[in-house]
């Protein structure tokens, strides 16, 4: 209820009548204890002890109750300040893994081109000296399909 | 008294309701690609074309596992960077 008001009106003004609450509470009982002796006023002390109480009641609750929700402000503060610097290191670990990631990728297909390059130089002194039957190819292509 | 009851459960349900809002880590999107289906060889007698195909297959293999074993570490890495939140 708390950090709903104060998305419109700021802590210190809802702090302030809160505590203004609780003093007029105070007050009031204390005033409304001697008032209700007089006899002439007795009346309205009884009134005023009673709004008083009803004042100081609430003030009392809103008292704790504010208490408790600057602390877990606080505390959701940090909460938010902990997931900002996650999220901070989360975002350099993508970006480390997706550098590796490139850069390994990289290697791999440099290497495959140096491979075939070598390859074709000796591609006519392999073919003459073996030639592979069709069955090879088949069992290579069946290897490569794999079980689907 | 009931309307008193049911309001107060509201308000004390918009008091414990977590407001800090966690997002789930982005992978890159590098790793997001399928690795690719091996290459078939061309029905032939010559040796070093046979090759050529399996060198291929060889570093598209390669790659997969560079994929793989990123995932693993992209992985790790984060499960204790969300852990450390606490």
């Amino acid at each position: 209820m708390n950090s709903f008001l104060m998305s419109f009106v700021p802590i210190e003004w809802i702090t302030t009548a809160i505590h203004s609450i609780f003093i007029f509470g105070v007050v009031g009982l204390i005033v409304g204890s001697f008032a209700s002796k007089i006899p002439v006023i007795n009346a309205y002390g009884t009134i005023i002890k009673a709004i008083a109480g009803i004042l100081l009641i609430f003030g009392l609750f809103a008292e704790g109750y504010n208490y408790a929700s600057k602390d877990w402000i606080t505390k959701s503060k940090e909460y938010e300040e902990k997931i900002r610097i996650a999220e901070e290191k989360s975002g350099k670990v993508n970006e480390v893994i997706k550098h590796v990631f490139v850069d390994k990728v990289k290697v791999v297909e440099t290497e495959r081109v140096v491979i075939q390059e070598k390859l074709k130089d000796v591609s006519v002194k392999i073919d003459s000296q073996c030639k592979i039957t069709t069955d090879t190819v088949d069992i290579l292509n069946q290897a490569a399909r794999g079980k689907k | 008294m009931r309307f008193l009851i049911i309001l107060s459960v509201l308000l004390l349900t918009g008091c414990i309701t977590p407001p800090v809002k966690r997002n789930f880590p982005d992978v890159p999107k590098e790793l997001m690609e399928k690795c690719p289906e091996l290459k078939e060889t061309e029905n032939t007698e010559s040796l070093s074309k046979v090759l050529t195909v399996i060198v291929d297959n060889y570093s598209e293999y390669h790659k997969c596992k560079i994929k793989v074993d990123s995932w693993a570490d992209w992985y790790k890495s984060q499960k204790e960077i969300f852990e450390s939140v606490k």
